[in-house]
């Protein structure tokens, strides 16, 4: 089941030369994707977000950092679409603003999870043995720990800050990243086309590269693009208690820490902070849970 | 179930745990700054922090070092606080009810409203109650749990005055009031699991309403309560089973902040301030106690798949 090889062509039924590329796996599933309007939602909130972690200077209303003690707690109005907060200064600038930590946070834990998970899983599903043994032992006692635990006692050893807390994220995810990948290896590894490539003499390098990499990344780009989602829940629960973004930066997560402080002078303040986090989580999981659909209804097609 | 395989779950669990305790142990060591100065104080002599630090043991080898902490472990003593004269073992021990009181209600919580809800959608799909539940677990998996802690609290405890906003009463004292402390936190962090809980326990009853022994079962005539309970719950709980203990790992870390939002000091306001003292006895105690408590509700979890499923049994 390669995505890169020609679908075969049954000899026995005459097939229209049109019908030809519709039959690629990889086509199957990018037409069933673009016709799902939630996946297409989901895609273009995330698309805005990152339209607003690169542009937010130019098109926020305030400057997000401007302080007007005068007006403090406003609330909502024509002005300020959702109010100021103890300081004065403009909610939505600085929710646009934080829009870049929202995307940037996740990608640190993600990309630390892939570059410790993703070779170690390969390897151990290609070639087995000891390899195999020990990052799976290892991947069960770190996935029997809490992964937020884990990632506390890890910034114990880095200390706070939005990049370490995200490591540590990443390290506690990589046994899951490890484990889907690993499985997808494994399966690959038996197929008919791995055993020629491997008689014929085929590098490991190679084998990996050409033949592994491209038959496991639809599971992995599934567990990914989920992963997202979960990271960003953490970074927002490691700066809400204080050990992710440090000030003067803020994110959704500390925004909902200081809309804890004053909840009492502004018990709706952590409404903005908290629903679009929701959304952002939203729609990684819409996105992950439509690629894993259409990925398998690409298969059976 | 045999005895045996209870205690072959046991060694298995206990061989993680084991796992855990030598990553713990090598871990802490490479938090930065000398513990025995830490100990000692800032305007210690060299001499006393040296008289410290053979006190610790930390001049002692490492693996001298571990067996000594293991011995120690086993006899339930995991050394004193580096920043407070206090053992690690009483000081967690003490933190922990308000922690696992929120655990555990937002576990039953979770069990009981997610099977619920996924059962009831599975068995009516393509009607509007399954869109209300499928929407309902979407949303509900998205949302952080401590984020939802706060506008329960802010609702339930500050505008309409039904439950107390923080604190915490243990159970042995006052059973009710515990309950209202514990009510707002448990559900916010019971709702992403029941949400998970609750679309897996869907997806999992309509798959075995497509199986031929249920087509066969009501080809004999089984319907109602009677296929339901005998076919259709028994086989789809399997897969609920093994959500649920997955789910152990995100009730414990997401309760170490939704804890901070309900003004509970349990076991995550001591891990805070132990990252942040970089106070190593305690974390290294922390990390072992949530190991603890997982790999628990695991064997538990573990032993009812088995009890449920009896072709896992034999093996």
């Amino acid at each position: 089941m390669t995505t890169l090889s020609p679908a075969p062509v049954p000899v026995d039924r005459p097939v229209a030369a049109s019908a030809l590329p519709n039959r690629s796996p990889m086509r199957t599933a990018a037409r069933a994707f673009f016709r799902s309007p939630a996946a297409l939602s989901a895609l273009a909130f995330l698309a805005l977000l990152l339209f607003l972690a690169v542009a937010a200077p130019l098109v926020v209303p305030y400057d997000p950092a401007a302080q007007n003690l005068a007006n403090r707690f406003s609330g909502p109005s024509a002005e300020h679409w959702l109010g100021t907060d103890e300081f004065g200064r403009d909610v939505l600038s600085r929710m646009m603003t934080a829009a870049q930590i929202a995307l940037v946070a996740p990608l640190i834990a993600v990309g630390t999870a892939a570059v410790i998970g993703v070779p170690t899983a390969l390897l151990a599903g290609l070639r087995r043995g000891a390899i195999d043994a020990v990052a799976g032992r290892l991947a069960d006692a770190v996935m029997s720990l809490p992964a937020l635990a884990l990632a506390m006692a890890i910034i114990a050893i880095l200390g706070p800050g939005l990049v370490n807390s995200m490591i540590a994220v990443g390290i506690a995810f990589a046994p899951s990243l490890f484990r889907v990948v690993r499985g997808a290896a494994l399966a690959t590894s038996r197929e008919t086309f791995m055993e020629s490539a491997e008689s014929i003499g085929c590098t490991t390098r190679r084998m990996v590269w050409v033949h592994l990499l491209p038959n496991v990344a639809a599971p992995m780009l599934v567990q990914v693009t989920i992963l997202m989602g979960v990271a960003l829940l953490a970074e927002a629960g490691l700066s809400f208690i204080g050990l992710g973004v440090q000030p003067p930066d803020s994110s959704w997560g500390s925004m909902l820490a200081d809309a804890y402080q004053n909840q009492f002078r502004d018990p709706f303040g952590a409404v903005a902070p908290g629903a679009a986090l929701a959304l952002t989580v939203l729609c990684f999981n819409v996105l992950g849970d439509t690629l894993r659909d259409v990925i398998a209804a690409g298969r059976r097609a | 179930m045999s005895l045996t395989l209870v205690v072959r779950r046991l060694a298995a669990g206990l061989v993680v745990l084991w796992i855990v305790s030598v990553m713990t142990f090598l871990m802490v060591r490479l938090i930065p700054g000398d513990p025995a100065r830490t100990v000692a104080g800032e305007q210690a002599t060299p001499e006393l922090v040296e008289a410290v630090r053979a006190q610790l043991g930390l001049d002692q080898p490492l693996l001298t070092q571990y067996l000594r902490w293991l011995g120690g472990v086993l006899q339930g003593d995991l050394g004193m606080s580096l920043t407070s004269p206090r053992p690690v073992a009483q000081t967690i021990l003490q933190a922990a009810p308000a922690t696992l009181s929120i655990t555990l209600v937002a576990l039953v919580l979770a069990v009981v409203l997610g099977v619920t809800a996924g059962v009831v959608a599975g068995l009516r799909q393509g009607t509007w109650i399954d869109r209300v539940v499928s929407t309902l677990a979407t949303l509900g998996i998205a949302m952080p749990g401590f984020w939802v802690a706060m506008l329960l609290i802010s609702i339930f405890a500050m505008k309409l005055h039904l439950l107390p906003a923080t604190g915490y009463a243990p159970f042995s004292e006052d059973p009710a009031r515990w309950l209202q402390h514990v009510l707002l936190p448990g559900a916010a962090l019971a709702l992403a699991t029941a949400a998970q809980i609750a679309r897996q326990a869907r997806g999992s009853v309509a798959d075995v309403l497509a199986e031929p022994y249920v087509r066969t079962a009501r080809a004999r005539g089984a319907s109602g309560s009677v296929l339901v309970r005998r076919h259709v719950l028994r086989n789809a709980s399997i897969p609920v089973i093994t959500v649920i203990g997955l789910q152990a790992g995100h009730l414990l870390g997401g309760v170490i902040i939704v804890e901070t939002v309900a003004g509970m000091s349990g076991i995550g306001t001591l891990a805070l301030r132990a990252v942040l003292d970089r106070d190593y006895t305690m974390i290294q105690g922390y990390v072992l106690f949530a190991a603890v408590v997982m790999v628990g509700i695991n064997l538990v979890v573990d032993l009812a798949y088995q009890w449920v499923n009896p072709k896992v049994r034999a093996a």
